[in-house]
């Protein structure tokens, strides 16, 4: 630290040693009384519930809640009246909490006021695992009442370090909570100090721990279909002290995610409710150790399958031994329907590799993975053995195919995807091109798409600008991290462009794979991951991350084109439906250009489940898709019917200019990029350097292609004058 | 060696304390810091909104994910001692200075009436295992609630409005659940950018009551005196 700074740091404490006492004056006047008692209820609602008996539990629960409502009440008070109100509501719950405490059967009580002071401890005090809590009633006189809360973790204590004193009232009665944390297992000794006021000599005491007897667990998860053990995402959640323990078993994906997102095996998926938590991959069946007590062991197999949770005790030295049957509400390959997911980060450099990956694979019951190398100006990430079909690792009706996220600019045009793809494309020389790469793809028999269409993250708004409506790109992500954003597919399709719909997770920045993901209709065919991609080339695919959903128009399904010669009506059939138990109800919608133009809702609470069966007009054409709503918060959409009329595109003529004016726009966009690129005075942080020089470099041929596009908008508002000629020539 | 420090409610100077260095950190030593990799979603804050609704009580928990480069600068801000070790003690003093500016930045409406929110638990952040200043990613979990207006009904809206890290683009994951007979829907995105947002755009979620909750009885509706959605009258 330079002077400079060592200066300022000196003035800051100085002030702030200046203002500090009348800061915590200032500060107690809108507390609530007795010091620490919001706090200390908080705590024991939350985490420290178990000192008391489940009916205590909910008292707790209900006196923070009364706690923190007076605290807030305090806080905003602006007259006496509301202040003695505050006040009065604030106290009469923290004497109930006193009693509570008081009348607690595990409280340690250390009376300070005696000559020698001293914790006598009968026998060690028993935690009950390696988390556990003391609670303290510390006694140094009669005039006034605290409450402190503090943790001990053991394992950043160093060997015979204390930890820093408890600082308790010096004239009155203090309640202590320590939270433990990482207790050794076994007998433990270790000293704390209790100090009156700080700078006093603290009093030492010495506590005894001890922690039970493990029992054990022997879990076993299996298939609804074949009652074999499967893998399976599995929650093993102690409820004493509300964690997610690690399986034994339980796959530690960090290595292979190269520190990049949430690098952790413990997955928090996207998805509502328990979900939301952490669950471990579970290969095969797990005989562990576990501390005694309650515990709700949970697993879950994707979203085909209903989660299953049980609640266990488990005693000292005692086995327990459980079969889970995560129940299918739907099985999607019976109708033909095969699941996928387009955007997985995971390294596979050995068989190892693979086999975790396809055990998380399996677990979500996901049957095609594109796990994708990705890549940016600079380098490259999450390594892959190769690309093609000698590198697929298929495992049954699994497969996990290599695929690339690359090109991918963060400030300039966007993430694109790749899959189905037998070498690697990338070249930073050319690297803005992206309809270079999209080419090369579709030349190695690939399929091309953009990353993160629904939220429109990264301006990829300016690459679909220029190469959608060139027919470069087959797909796009509109559902990830649970969110359907259709904002930009539906701008595309109402140019008359063509975009199978796609999901991918995006794990490790996703929570967990197939959170959300996209199902290819296969018919009856064998599941392969050729077949897979040639039904997603065609379009046949839905995204979703609950709902199920089926949709056609007369006998097309979606991504099929149906050719019509004239006027007529069209016949259309969706039917949307979801987990009986969770996603009730469901909301299924027509969509017709962007606009809805048909919906419903289920009204049976235990059968979320409807259908629509009606007649549309073609007009000039159109695309009709379907999305789903399901109430838990999860959606689905299906890529669209496009109904093409002879001489027309089954574009949105109405309101087509505003629309080619915001394309037009991003190329502007583009342009600007490059005139900022090239611009001598341009300040580039140093981590953009390379981007700059290489906008500066390829800015030429980038602008050819923004030249190009306008060409191609251009003809597009030349079509659109013809139609319409032509539209009210037919309509006459 | 790591030290552990007590945190006690009536040591608020030691809290201010903590929280002029956590400034004073962040303001010397943010701009050194070596920029995050470029990872792909590396500037971003998920903002997961999980909204439930029962009988007497709305709970409402955002838990922010925080991507690699706000996770950063926060991380900087939580390491008051710029050891690059972020202790329990620090994050504990971040979270204090935090928390009642968290709460000015969220806002809960119901049916166009705005409902005051309260903390319910403490502010908690799990910095995924990795305790250091890295380009790692960490969750920082909220907890507010508040009581169940009387007039919640079918069809009405209860609005999100969401703040926090104004300046930070966001990602936005709405969740809703009943309890009493209750059903939540969140309200359909169509629009994307609007997830999206960036500068200083409020995070508006929306969410629908397709059925209100059965109040548990009129004894206990009276006992927690919720609000009603009928405007107050003026107060002097």
């Amino acid at each position: 630290m330079n002077l400079r700074r060592l200066s300022l740091l000196i003035l800051i404490l100085l002030t702030m040693t200046l203002a500090g006492p009348s800061q915590a004056r200032a500060a107690d006047a809108k507390s609530l009384s007795p010091n620490g008692v919001v706090d200390f209820a908080s705590k024991l609602a939350r985490d420290h519930r178990n000192l008391f008996s489940p009916e205590k539990r909910a008292d707790l629960g209900a006196l923070n809640r009364e706690l923190r409502t007076a605290q807030q009440a305090l806080r905003q008070a602006r007259t006496d009246e509301a202040r003695n109100a505050a006040v009065a509501r604030g106290a009469a719950a923290a004497e109930q909490l006193l009693a509570t405490v008081r009348a607690c059967e595990r409280i340690i009580r250390l009376d300070l006021t005696r000559p020698q002071p001293v914790l006598v401890q009968l026998k060690p005090y028993e935690v009950p695992g390696d988390t556990g809590v003391l609670l303290f009633e510390v006694v140094t006189g009669a005039n006034e009442l605290t409450y402190g809360t503090t943790n001990f973790d053991f394992e950043e204590l160093p060997e015979f370090a204390l930890p820093a004193p408890l600082v308790v009232s010096s004239n009155g009665t203090t309640y202590f909570l320590i939270g433990l944390e990482h207790v050794p297992a076994g007998r433990t000794s270790f000293l704390f100090e209790i100090s009156q006021q700080p700078g006093q000599t603290p009093v030492r005491h010495l506590m005894e721990l001890t922690t039970p007897v493990p029992g054990r667990l022997k879990l076993t998860v299996v298939a609804d279909d074949t009652g074999k053990p499967v893998p399976a995402m599995v929650q093993l959640l102690w409820q004493v002290d509300g964690r997610v323990h690690q399986p034994g078993n339980g796959i530690e994906f960090a290595p292979q995610f190269e520190s990049l997102g949430s690098p952790t095996g413990a997955r928090k998926a996207n998805l509502p409710g328990p979900l939301n938590e952490a669950f471990w991959c579970m290969p095969g069946p797990v005989d562990m150790p576990l501390s005694p007590g309650q515990w709700r062991i949970g697993a879950r197999r994707g979203v085909e399958y209903e989660a299953v949770f049980e609640d266990i005790t488990v005693r000292s030295g005692e086995t327990v031994a459980r079969e889970l049957k995560p129940r299918r509400w739907v099985d999607m390959r019976k109708r033909g329907w095969w699941s996928g997911d387009d955007h997985v980060h995971c390294r596979i450099l050995s068989d190892e590799d693979a086999q975790r990956l396809m055990a998380w694979v399996k677990a979500e019951d996901i049957h095609l993975a594109n796990v994708v190398k990705m890549g940016d100006i600079y380098r490259t990430f999450f390594e892959q053995r190769g690309f093609g079909p000698a590198y697929r690792v298929v495992d049954g009706q699994f497969t996990l195919v290599p695929g690339q996220e690359c090109p991918r600019t963060h400030e300039q045009i966007g993430h694109t995807l790749a899959m189905n793809i037998t070498s690697m494309v990338r070249n930073p020389d050319r690297y803005f091109l992206y309809d270079e790469v999209f080419d090369a793809v579709h030349a190695q028999g690939g399929l091309s798409g953009y990353a993160h269409g629904n939220s429109g993250i990264f301006s990829v708004h300016r690459d679909m600008s220029l190469n959608v409506p060139r027919q470069k790109v087959d797909f796009i992500e509109i559902l990830q991290f649970n969110e359907l954003g259709t904002e930009l597919y539906y701008d595309f399709l109402n140019l008359g462009c063509k975009l199978t719909a796609s999901a991918g997770s995006d794990v490790p920045w996703g929570g967990t794979i197939g959170e959300v993901r996209a199902y290819a209709f296969l018919g009856k065919k064998s599941f392969t991951a050729d077949a897979w991609f040639d039904a997603f080339r065609r379009g046949r695919t839905f995204t979703t991350s609950g709902p199920m959903l089926e949709f056609s128009v007369d006998q097309a399904l979606p991504g099929d084109e149906l050719k019509i010669t004239s006027d007529r009506q069209l016949r259309i059939r969706a039917r949307a439906w979801g987990d009986p138990k969770h996603m009730s109800p469901v909301k299924l919608e027509i969509m017709r250009h962007g606009n809805i133009i048909r919906s419903a809702e289920s009204q049976d609470p235990k059968r979320p489940e409807v259908q629509l069966d009606f007649t549309v007009p073609a007009g000039h054409g159109c695309w009709i898709a379907a999305r789903a709503r399901a109430g838990d918060g999860t959606s689905a959409h299906t890529t669209p019917v496009y109904v093409v009329r002879e001489g027309f595109r089954f574009w949105k003529l109405e309101g087509l200019d505003e629309l080619i004016a915001k394309r037009l726009a991003s190329l502007l966009e583009i342009e600007q990029l490059v005139t900022e690129a090239r611009h001598p005075q341009k300040e580039v942080e140093f981590r953009g350097i390379v981007d700059q020089k290489q906008l500066v470099n390829q800015g030429g041929a980038l602008l050819e292609r923004v030249t190009q596009a306008r060409k191609l908008y251009e003809e597009l508002r030349e079509t659109a004058r013809k139609e319409r000629a032509a539209g009210r020539a037919v309509d006459r | 060696m790591k030290e552990f420090k007590t945190l006690i409610f009536s040591r608020a100077r030691s809290g201010a304390v903590c929280s002029i260095l956590t400034l004073l950190a962040a303001g010397l030593l943010g701009p050194q810091l070596p920029t995050a990799a470029h990872g792909l979603l590396a500037t971003y804050v998920q903002h997961g909104v999980r909204l439930k609704v029962g009988a007497e009580h709305i709970d409402l928990t955002l838990d922010l994910t925080f991507f690699e480069e706000p996770s950063a600068r926060e991380r900087t801000v939580m390491d008051a001692d710029a050891n690059g070790h972020i202790t329990r003690s620090e994050v504990d003093a971040y979270l204090k200075k935090l928390a009642p500016e968290m709460l000015k930045q969220v806002k809960l409406s119901v049916a166009g009436h705005e409902v005051p929110l309260i903390p319910l638990y403490d502010p908690e952040i799990d910095l995924s295992s990795d305790q250091m200043i890295a380009t790692a990613h960490h969750r920082l979990r909220l907890y507010f609630f508040a009581a169940t207006p009387v007039g919640l009904g079918t069809d009405d809206e209860i609005l999100i409005e969401d703040q926090l890290w104004p300046e930070t683009k966001s990602l936005g994951t709405p969740q809703a659940e009943g309890s009493d007979g209750c059903t939540m829907l969140p309200e359909i995105s169509i629009r994307s950018n609007a997830a999206a947002a960036t500068v200083r755009e409020s995070r508006r979620f929306k969410f629908r009551c397709v059925k209100p909750p059965i109040p548990k009885s009129a004894a206990a509706a009276n006992a927690h005196s919720p609000r009603t959605l009928q405007p107050k009258p003026a107060t002097p």
